[in-house]
């Protein structure tokens, strides 16, 4: 595939997930922001089938999964580090967090980790990056039990 | 229809419904099993592992295997009655107001199934409510 088709193939994406202030950037910094943005999710599909076997199809989910799909391609998720990708995309398949630990020092350092399960009850962990990776936090679905009333993290969605 | 209790509630068009009542039944039903409603065959298995994408807008929970069984063989019956529930996606839209319906078909509506209804409409409704808080900030 081309550099221009892949482009805008993920402008179209990027728009279908609500992100839809991309066309009215100057058409040099959308060519840079989408080249980057492709090279990234490559870096983050390389990684993931290096870990897990397969190759993750953020455009297939798109398709097929529009309502999942368009967590994948929002902003929050797209500028994150690779690491925290492959988090993403395990949540979308269905992890679940089993916990969240966000430690913020003004005069120190911060530290955002996830423990996530997978269906078959193994442990994953993720670190995120300071900055870049925050945004995850914004779409993180969250409720209380019933009839416990238990505070519950839940899945990972398109906030916009 | 199965008989037993129409559950109808409304929700925005954008809101993951499938996923969220998925995860939600996983977490009480841990050995469910899931079947397209276009799906004739009888399930085999469990739905254990990740979450299934149904393929429609309409699709069957299954308390566990048994329950699938059951139903398939014998249709409802007073034993089976709170062992599966029916899920029909976005049958009725309100366009103007970006909203779809979701009918979630039950048994009794009573005990684990009333808390299991209760917590799929809790969810749904702060997942909802976070969604447009987001939009809220953003338009400010």
């Amino acid at each position: 595939m081309s550099v221009t088709s892949i482009q805008d193939r993920l402008k179209i994406a990027i728009m279908t997930s609500g992100e839809t202030w991309l066309p009215e950037s100057p058409e040099a910094v959308q060519r840079q922001l989408l080249d980057q943005i492709a090279q990234e999710i490559g870096a983050f599909q390389t990684e993931y089938k290096k870990r897990f076997g397969d190759e993750p199809d953020p455009f297939g989910l798109l398709a097929t999964d529009p309502l999942m799909g368009r967590a994948f391609f929002q902003m929050d998720t797209l500028r994150t580090s690779v690491e925290i990708k492959i988090m993403v995309w395990r949540l979308l398949l269905g992890c679940e967090f089993r916990r969240i630990h966000f430690d913020y020092d003004s005069d120190g350092k911060t530290v955002l980790t996830f423990a996530l399960k997978t269906p078959y009850g193994e442990e994953e962990h993720y670190r995120g990056e300071p900055f870049r990776d925050f945004g995850v936090l914004r779409h993180l679905g969250m409720y209380a039990t019933v009839p416990d009333n238990q505070f519950r993290v839940q899945g990972y969605y398109a906030f916009k | 229809m199965i008989g037993g209790t129409d559950l109808v509630f409304w929700i925005r068009d954008d809101v993951p419904a499938a996923d969220v009542i998925l995860r939600t039944v996983r977490r009480k039903w841990p050995d469910y099993v899931f079947q397209d409603a276009d799906d004739p065959s009888m399930p085999s298995k469990s739905a254990r592992g990740w979450l299934p994408r149904p393929s429609g807008r309409e699709f069957f929970i299954y308390y566990d295997l048994a329950a699938a069984r059951s139903w398939h063989e014998d249709g409802a019956t007073s034993e089976n009655l709170n062992t599966m529930i029916y899920v029909v996606l976005g049958n009725r839209t309100r366009p103007a107001a970006n909203l779809r319906s979701i009918t979630i078909v039950c048994g009794e509506l009573s005990g684990e199934m009333r808390a299991l209804m209760d917590e799929i409409q809790m969810s749904i409704m702060d997942i909802t409510r976070s969604m447009r808080g987001l939009m809220e900030k953003d338009a400010a």
